[in-house]
């Protein structure tokens, strides 16, 4: 059983696509977009035709940063960092589904993330860690040498779904101004200029041919 | 999400911003984020929607809602938000006007709907 964690921003919508996973896992751990991330995945999902399933683990007090709404650590590398946060999924995600036939948890680092969780270093030693375990379960991160962008163009991800997908930091509703928006707007504006870029090449391919 | 502030008269407002100031009046096409699939769905071209500020503590979201005050989507991918929160909480109001939707996707028209 190979399983991602979903939080159902473009990345991890991405990486669904592209990847297929037997389950999409979305982690209700107390974060202030909690709800939004949830509505997303369940649509996204829905559309994919792939299984989806919430746990909710409340550790709220246990947040900092902007997606716990309290204030950022001097150790974070950027404004929504909350601690262990990649390394609190895995391990959620490996309680629940081990006993299950647990193989594989997919996680949806990318090259452009900047926090340690993120990073080879973190990927290849949790991979370690897992399958030193019961289970012996795979950590990997499908995306983490690709940019979002890079991302977006491998996994073929359908840009029709992309309002679907939710990547804000602190509300329900995108705000339009949070880093997780900020990243989501710039991929966005992306692949809308390659959208327009290709339709503008197609008709001269059209004309070459005749 | 504590939801709207409907209240005009709350310390959010401005009130050397005049409600019929130029600036105000913002007319943009766009593609809603966020969306809500079974809402977007129920959704035909030229239903009217209402662009609604939600706030959640000192956070605020413009989404975009039915007239049964359900939330379809949220107005974020474009580069006028911070100015269109400003008059939202200066007593400008806005419409959206419905050009496509479906369950995956909504694509609006937005329009000032006072002074």
């Amino acid at each position: 059983m190979r399983v991602l964690l979903f939080s159902g921003g473009l990345d991890s919508s991405a990486i669904a696509y592209w990847k297929r996973p037997d389950i999409c896992l979305t982690v209700d751990y107390g974060q202030r977009p909690a709800r939004g991330e949830i509505a997303a995945a369940q649509a996204i999902c829905a559309e994919l035709d792939l299984r989806q399933e919430t746990l909710a683990v409340d550790l709220k007090a246990l947040g900092s940063g902007t997606m716990s709404g309290k204030p950022t650590s001097r150790l974070a590398k950027a404004e929504e960092w909350w601690p262990y946060r990649n390394q609190m999924l895995v391990t959620l995600a490996g309680m629940r589904f081990v006993a299950d036939g647990l193989t594989e948890i997919m996680i949806g680092a990318v090259k452009t993330d900047v926090h340690a969780d993120g990073k080879y270093p973190f990927l290849r030693t949790i991979d370690r860690l897992m399958t030193l375990q019961e289970g012996r379960v795979n950590v990997t991160a499908p995306a983490r040498k690709l940019s979002p962008e890079k991302l977006l163009d491998v996994s073929g991800f359908p840009l029709s779904a992309i309002g679907l997908t939710f990547s804000c930091h602190v509300m329900e509703y995108p705000c339009g101004r949070c880093r997780g928006c900020e990243k989501h707007l710039a991929t966005l504006a992306w692949a809308k200029r390659r959208s327009r870029n290709s339709d503008e090449r197609e008709p001269r391919d059209e004309r070459t041919k005749t | 999400m504590s939801g709207p502030k409907p209240d005009k008269n709350s310390p959010a407002r401005d009130p050397r911003r005049p409600v019929g100031g130029g600036d105000c009046d913002q007319r943009f096409r766009i593609d809603l984020m966020g969306v809500r699939s079974a809402q977007a769905a129920r959704l035909r071209p030229g239903d009217l929607l209402q662009v609604v500020l939600l706030y959640d503590g000192d956070l605020r979201a413009v989404v975009c809602q039915t007239d049964r005050a359900e939330t379809v989507g949220a107005l974020s991918a474009f580069p006028g938000l911070s100015q269109l929160i400003e008059c939202m909480e200066g007593g400008a109001t806005y419409s959206a006007i419905v050009e496509r939707s479906s369950p995956q996707a909504c694509g609006v028209f937005v329009s000032r709907s006072n002074g």
